[in-house]
């Protein structure tokens, strides 16, 4: 059994830019992973999530998707049936990645996942003044 | 009204959703898919996925009987279908349509490429060939304004 792992599952390059734009403002981060479903067929994404899961043998597995009801999300769903430990959040933005990378490990999975979710739509608000 | 019959392994995704959905504005996605309709979790899943529009999951043939039936008249329905099979099936039962877009066919062990979001493996190449012999258009579109390029010879 291993750290709480992130498993960012987005269209195009997102994921990969996300994760390194994370890196440029935090450094090393470990047990997180990007994977993009340009061109997969859905049984083959959902594979390589899979893989990365039981790779990784997680304490607890956070899945980010871009993107609501998109094969993303879906194929994520399909990926984690009947596992537990695991939860599919939608709408990654780099707030919730950051707040991810920093607080896992010091408090329970539920209680980031309010955090992150939280976190995710406080950051969306007009701010010019 | 079918606005599109769509060959498409991801069925309802953002492409579909958005892409789709901005241009053409369905009132209905309909699912054509035995294996779907058949399976409560799929189904529940694909439903879930699309809280803008209608869904409809049923099985080809019940497909072809509310379509032919005059069920979907009144609405602007978007057809999709997971493969080339599908469209053959619905094809040959009598729907009346002179195009079919190819719109994802996405990599798996064993396809070979022909485009960049279109794979095919021996069994759907022969099926598009035999919707080209029925004087069927394949049209390999991803989105409305993406370039629309022709199949027919490309599969022949």
């Amino acid at each position: 059994m291993n750290e709480q792992t992130g498993i960012i599952v987005t269209h195009g390059g997102l994921a990969r830019e996300l994760l390194d734009t994370a890196k440029l403002i935090v450094g090393k981060i470990p047990f997180c992973y990007a994977i993009s479903n340009k061109g997969l067929a859905d049984e083959v994404l959902v594979s390589k999530i899979k893989k990365i899961i039981e790779e990784t043998d997680p304490s607890f597995a956070f899945l980010f998707v871009d993107y609501f009801g998109s094969s993303c999300s879906l194929n994520c769903v399909r990926a984690v049936r009947g596992r537990d430990n695991t939860v599919v959040i939608s709408g990654i933005n780099l707030p919730i990645l950051l707040d991810f990378v920093t607080k896992r490990g010091t408090m329970e999975p539920e209680e980031i996942i309010n955090n992150l979710i939280h976190r995710g739509q406080e950051s969306v608000k007009i701010v010019n003044i | 009204m079918i606005i599109v019959l769509r060959i498409d392994d991801r069925l309802i995704h953002a492409q579909v959703v958005i892409g789709w959905g901005r241009s053409v504005k369905p009132d209905r996605i309909v699912i054509a898919d035995d294996d779907i309709a058949a399976n409560d979790w799929e189904k529940q899943l694909y439903a879930s996925a699309s809280p803008d529009f209608r869904v409809s999951i049923l099985s080809v043939a019940r497909a072809f009987e509310q379509i032919n039936g005059g069920v979907f008249d009144k609405e602007k329905i978007i057809l999709l279908v997971r493969g080339p099979k599908g469209a053959m099936r619905l094809l040959e039962m009598g729907l009346d349509l002179d195009e079919v877009n190819v719109g994802g066919m996405h990599f798996s062990e064993g396809k070979e490429k022909l485009l960049d979001n279109i794979y095919l493996d021996e069994g759907e190449r022969d099926t598009l060939r035999e919707l080209v012999k029925r004087g069927i258009t394949l049209e390999a579109r991803a989105l409305p304004d993406s370039e629309r390029i022709i199949l027919n010879s490309m599969v022949v």
